[in-house]
């Protein structure tokens, strides 16, 4: 009996650990190659709002003329560029400037 | 008596192959991290000279529109504004595209196109294994032969005036490696 | 004793493999590196325009106040420029949470067809202490005004001078009529 529980098959949970660690690095392997993406992501977000907010203050359009959303997206990431507009009235004080966003999600 | 015999048994056996194939999986990861990152160090060289190649397009003062008063004086130069004339002044040297690249621009699609005989940065990409393309919104300027844009010119585009001269336009810029 | 050896074996190649797996995966994180610098700087000069177009207005309106407020609507240097100096900083700091501010100036100096207003602006950020992004350039407005209270209320006209563009355009008529056709 001693000699069939001695070193027949070595033990299940050293096959097990490996199948584990091996499980768990393709895991993360996966997981950085998901990552890297999305910092490319926000760069380009970033352009693309700012281009459409300089282009949309010459153009005098909105947002949503240049194909972006006006408003900060609440349920995901997204990039905003903000431009200032003025309205001068006569009166006894300044006016606040006028905020455009330009907002570009991703 | 159950000790002879241990070295080649069936678990020496089974341990040997896994650590074997381990090995093996090591030094394979070993050249594909080597390759991956001799690949992606080039990669994010040419995604550097693209991007600051392209941040200078729609920048640099050289390049873009300037704005000027009535009388003439310039002010400032403009952002994300290129002038449709035939010197238009892109070239690689402005947007710091060294000579081991080689870059072409390009305007896709409808709408106001750049001078044709322009610029500097028509390079040919078919053949190039990596090539990096960033596309860029502008509005082309088109005054005639100024890339001067007057304050009032600029006004009445502001307020979206039909007098307006300047159009919405995409640049795309591709550049890879010489 | 030697039952645990090819455990122990396994046991080790699986450290070994979790290592070199993971010591890969973190490194292809390390090399991406966007430059931040680079768009920041693209950031901050697109701001440094936008607040020259806005104080650019703000100074027309500034005249305007100051003649409105004057309690004769006529123009005085004085008190255009103590609105100009109010105005600029005030309205600097509603845009992009203080971002640009008035680095030097304003000053204003002129007769009431001939406003000359000089300042420099100035926008950045800050990445810490020993790294930052600004942008500094000086601006030169041109302005003329013109009242006409004849009429019982004060009215008031702004020409633009650098763009010939009428910002206030009050007075339709008459003598002091600066920009209506």
């Amino acid at each position: 009996m001693e000699s069939v529980r001695k070193g027949f098959i070595f033990s299940l949970d050293a096959a097990l650990a490996l199948i584990v660690v091996i499980m768990v690095g393709g895991l993360l392997v996966m997981y950085f190659q998901v990552a890297e993406p999305k910092a490319g992501a926000y760069a380009a977000s970033d352009r693309i709002a700012e281009d459409a907010a300089v282009v949309g203050f010459y153009l005098g359009k909105d947002a949503g003329q240049m194909g972006l959303s006006g408003t900060l997206p609440s349920d995901e990431f997204a990039s905003c560029s903000v431009v200032y507009g003025y309205e001068i009235r006569v009166n006894s004080t300044w006016s606040s400037p006028i905020e455009k966003k330009y907002c570009k999600g991703m | 008596m159950d000790k002879r015999g241990q070295i080649f048994s069936l678990d020496f056996l089974i341990s040997l192959i896994a650590l074997t194939l381990a090995l093996g999986l090591l030094i394979q990861f070993a050249e594909i991290k080597t390759y991956n990152e001799n690949e992606e160090l080039q990669w994010l060289e040419l995604k550097g000279v693209a991007e600051t190649a392209a941040d200078l397009l729609v920048s640099n003062p050289d390049i873009v529109c300037e704005l000027k008063d009535e009388g003439g004086s310039p002010l400032h130069s403009l952002m994300n504004c290129l002038p449709h004339i035939n010197s238009l002044r892109i070239s690689q040297q402005w947007m710091a595209i060294s000579a081991d690249y080689d870059c072409l621009i390009e305007t896709p699609g409808a709408g106001q196109q750049l001078h044709p005989q322009s610029y500097d940065c028509k390079g040919d990409p078919t053949g190039s294994e990596n090539v990096y393309s960033v596309d860029r919104k502008v509005v082309i300027f088109n005054g005639g032969n100024r890339y001067q844009i007057s304050k009032g010119e600029l006004e009445d585009c502001l307020k979206s005036d039909p007098n307006c001269k300047m159009y919405e336009q995409t640049v795309r810029l591709r550049v890879w490696k010489a | 004793m030697r039952k645990g050896i090819y455990s122990g074996v396994i046991a080790l190649t699986a450290l070994v493999l979790a290592v070199a797996i993971i010591a890969t995966a973190g490194q292809r994180i390390a090399m991406q590196g966007d430059s931040i610098y680079g768009s920041s700087m693209m950031e901050v000069k697109m701001h440094w325009q936008n607040a020259r177009y806005v104080l650019d207005k703000a100074a027309s309106d500034a005249i305007a106040d100051s003649v409105f407020g004057s309690g004769n609507c006529t123009y005085s240097t004085g008190a255009a420029r103590t609105a100009v100096s109010t105005y600029f900083p005030q309205i600097l700091n509603e845009m992009w949470e203080g971002e640009c501010i008035v680095s030097a100036g304003p000053s204003l100096s002129g007769a009431s067809g001939n406003i000359t207003i000089n300042a420099t602006i100035k926008c950045g950020k800050d990445f810490g202490a020993e790294s930052s992004v600004f942008y500094e350039k000086q601006v030169t407005f041109k302005k003329a005004v013109s009242s006409d209270s004849s009429g019982g209320s004060c009215l008031i006209d702004i020409e633009d001078m650098q763009s010939g563009v009428c910002e206030v355009d009050e007075i339709l008529s008459g003598p002091n009529n600066l920009c209506s056709q």
